[in-house]
């Protein structure tokens, strides 16, 4: 009933130039206005890359930090422990047994899994200072590179923190074995920490 | 329906005090909720704010506020400036295009939550700062009172035998009671909801204008009416005041700020656009209503003008009348709790200031939501919709404080562009209000924006119009800002603070932090570099005058 009256109530049809004019020229400036705010200049391409990968870091939901005990260890889980904390992010200490191709993977190598745990429970401490809760996950391995990136694929990660902690052995190699196999091959962002060693200035 | 980033802005209200991180979303998983809040406290070492604001979500939020404005303004100017309210809309839109460029720049600038309260603080110290943001808080609360007030109007759309007193206010007040328990609650829409109904409503809006003129426009009718039904000029004055309140609202933009991914690319973009469409849509409705029906059918309606004109339209009136009725009373809804977000918002920023006492800072203990702010003001807007349904307009009483807020903040804002171009020429601005006049003080050279002052100019000739025309404003206004310098003077006597004197505030530290989580780091690195060449140039000047003043003594 109420659609039947509200019918009745339009004005008689009424088209004029001038409307026509002004119609148009109003869509058409509302489109312009619109499609200039939707198309801004895009941002120089490696300004782009950097703020997209600061933003990505700032927003990790899950951060895995490799470690191997030391100075290094030590400054890695700092940062991971700080940017944990800054994001309410969740963090895990991962310690990869490295086996060689010699022993099986299930092999007992109980020396080693007694410095992985000690290891880990330095990194625990660590966390602890920080007031972060830390996941620690010891994994057994030919290659740590590889263990990193299976262990950042089965739980999503977000961020990856690795120390330097060798020289590359190749000219193909920049970061050296274990670092270049993550940054080639993880799922995320990777934060690499170098070694506090100073180079030693060139003889020439 | 409130600005998505409203109700965790709140809660970032916690976040900053550094006792809560549960309320932020850190995993990036979830991109409906955004991080609020004021978080620019120069001793603040981190807001915690996670941008998440594109383009469109930007001009959205800002359009959910100043877009409604139109809704209620439409009848008002109609009935004030009658045949004249293509030339009253057209004469405030061009003061209202100088207000926007500077709260563009501004918030480019400066891409923090706070907006004018903010850059007056900046700009003019604290105790202007206070004036700004409890102008800017009258409006909020009018905001309320008035949006909730006009959602009833177009409820009853489909009642007309409820578009009248006690009806209206009884509807308005159960409204902001039901604000009141949405935002203590802390329920929040989702953004992308609201970039949804935004368009939805900008296409309705875009339909009836376009539609209108191909079909029912009459030229030969609006020339009539403007000749014929041309207001005593003091009237036509005192709709021209009132068409302001058609262009409230930018402060959302600055306040989105905050969480606009590039801000200082995107905000400037989305400004401007919000500025012009607005600006479009205003004249359009103004030329549009007065071509197809007499002036006083529209003013006769002030409580669903558009639904009216919409009703009007031939081919889609049928259905564009009830649609734009249901969408004007959500979008108006949407604007009055656009204002409860406001008031929540600009007191905690207010408190962390300094500026009002730390009572409105504290958060519900269930639900972390400024809960006394809360209530305080949406009590005080309640009070406004009894009074005000006391009057003989209810809408026009409100109209006059709303403007009169609106344009006492303003006028505030522009003085502070132009006194930050002197007072901090060292932040970058990726956008600047044209027609710089270029001045050199003390070897430094400054661009002096000329339409600040053209801008202050229109300002301060509508504040005179609304102190001169508006009754109500007129008393009202005024005492609002006795009110809270009472509050004022009685909170900083007590706490030992400098009343007309400010606070002693880090802004390049403050301003160093807002650029680098903005992510803009390129303005960071220019920021940084004219800082240290202005240390440079300073120890370069003080080696050179201890040097004069060694030869001086020498000498003798």
């Amino acid at each position: 009933m109420f659609l039947a009256t509200a019918a009745a109530t339009t004005v008689p049809l009424h088209t004029t130039t001038l409307g026509v004019v002004l119609g148009v020229v109003f869509a058409s400036s509302v489109v312009t206005i619109l499609w200039w705010m939707m198309h801004p200049p895009k941002a120089r391409a490696i300004v782009e890359k950097v703020m997209e990968g600061v933003e990505r870091v700032t927003e990790a939901g899950r951060i895995l930090v490799g470690t191997r005990g030391g100075q290094l260890s030590q400054r890695l889980l700092n940062l991971a422990c700080g940017l944990a904390k800054a994001q309410n992010a969740a963090l895990t200490a991962i310690y990869v047994v490295e086996l060689p191709m010699t022993l099986p993977l299930d092999a007992a190598v109980p020396e080693e899994m007694r410095r992985a745990e000690q290891v880990l429970a330095e990194a625990e401490e660590v966390a602890q200072q920080h007031n972060v809760e830390i996941k620690k996950q010891i994994a057994k391995a030919r290659k740590a590179g590889r263990a990193i990136v299976d262990a950042a694929n089965t739980a999503p990660t977000q961020l990856i923190i690795l120390g330097l902690g060798e020289r590359p052995n190749f000219e193909d190699r920049i970061f050296g074995s274990t670092a270049d196999f993550v940054v080639r091959h993880a799922p995320c962002d990777v934060i690499l920490e170098r070694p506090s060693f100073v180079a030693k200035p060139s003889s020439r | 329906m409130s600005h998505p980033a409203d109700a965790v802005s709140q809660r970032n209200g916690q976040n900053h005090g550094g006792q809560d991180h549960g309320g932020q979303n850190h995993s990036g998983k979830d991109h409906d909720g955004h991080h609020g809040g004021d978080g620019h406290g120069a001793a603040e070492s981190n807001s915690g704010l996670r941008r998440a604001v594109g383009i469109w979500g930007s001009y959205t939020w800002g359009y959910a506020d100043v877009g409604a404005d139109v809704y209620v303004a439409l009848g008002l100017v109609v009935a004030a400036a009658q045949g004249g309210a293509p030339l009253a809309f057209a004469i405030t839109g061009l003061i209202y295009m100088f207000i926007g460029l500077a709260y563009t720049e501004l918030a480019a600038t400066y891409p923090v939550a706070g907006g004018g309260q903010y850059y007056t603080l900046r700009g003019l110290g604290d105790f202007l700062g206070f004036t700004s943001g409890w102008a800017l808080l009258l409006d909020f609360t009018i905001d309320v009172s008035l949006f909730a007030l006009s959602s009833a109007g177009y409820i009853n759309f489909f009642f007309p035998k409820l578009q009248h007193q006690p009806w209206l206010a009884i509807e308005g007040i159960a409204g902001i009671i039901f604000l009141i328990f949405l935002n203590i609650r802390g329920i929040r829409e989702s953004s992308r909801m609201n970039e949804i109904f935004c368009a939805v409503d900008m296409l309705n809006e875009s339909l009836i204008i376009l539609f209108g003129f191909l079909f029912a426009w009459d030229p030969g009718l609006l020339q009539h009416q403007f000749i014929t039904a041309f207001p005593s000029t003091r009237q036509f004055l005192y709709g021209a005041s009132i068409a302001i309140i058609s262009f409230v609202g930018l402060e959302s933009v600055s306040q989105a700020a905050q969480e606009t991914i590039r801000p200082a690319t995107v905000v400037p973009r989305t400004s401007l656009a919000l500025i012009f469409t607005v600006l479009i849509y205003a004249l359009s409705f103004s030329v549009l209503g007065l071509g197809i029906l007499p002036w006083n059918v529209i003013a006769a309606n002030q409580g669903d003008p558009v639904a009216v004109l919409a009703h009007h339209i031939p081919f889609i009136g049928f259905i564009a009348g009830p649609f734009t009725a249901i969408l004007a009373a959500t979008l108006v809804f949407a604007s009055a709790n656009t204002g409860v977000m406001g008031y929540s918002r600009i007191t905690w920023s207010m408190s962390r200031f300094k500026l009002l006492p730390s009572w409105f800072e504290a958060v519900h203990e269930k639900y972390s939501t400024p809960h006394r702010t809360i209530i305080v003001f949406s009590v005080l807007a309640i009070v406004e919709v009894i009074l005000a349904s006391l009057s003989a307009n209810a809408y026009d009483t409100l109209a006059n404080l709303y403007a009169f807020g609106a344009v006492s903040g303003y006028v505030l804002v522009l003085i502070s562009l132009v006194k930050l171009r002197f007072s901090d020429p060292y932040s970058p601005r990726p956008y600047k209000v044209p027609f710089n006049l270029p001045v050199t003080i003390k070897g430094r050279r400054v661009e002096v924006p000329l339409l600040a002052f053209f801008g202050l100019a229109g300002n301060i000739f509508i504040w005179v119009l609304v102190v001169w025309t508006h009754a109500i404003g007129r008393i009202a206004g005024p005492s609002w800002l006795v009110l809270g310098y009472i509050v004022y003077f009685v909170y900083r006597s007590r706490a030992g603070l400098p009343i007309f004197g400010s606070i002693k505030r880090d802004w390049e530290n403050d301003q160093i932090r807002v650029l680098a989580e903005a992510g803009e780091l390129e303005l960071l690195e220019q920021y940084q570099t004219a800082l240290k060449r202005r240390d440079e140039d300073q120890a370069a000047a003080a080696v050179a005058a201890a040097h004069r003043q060694a030869l001086t003594t020498g000498g003798k």
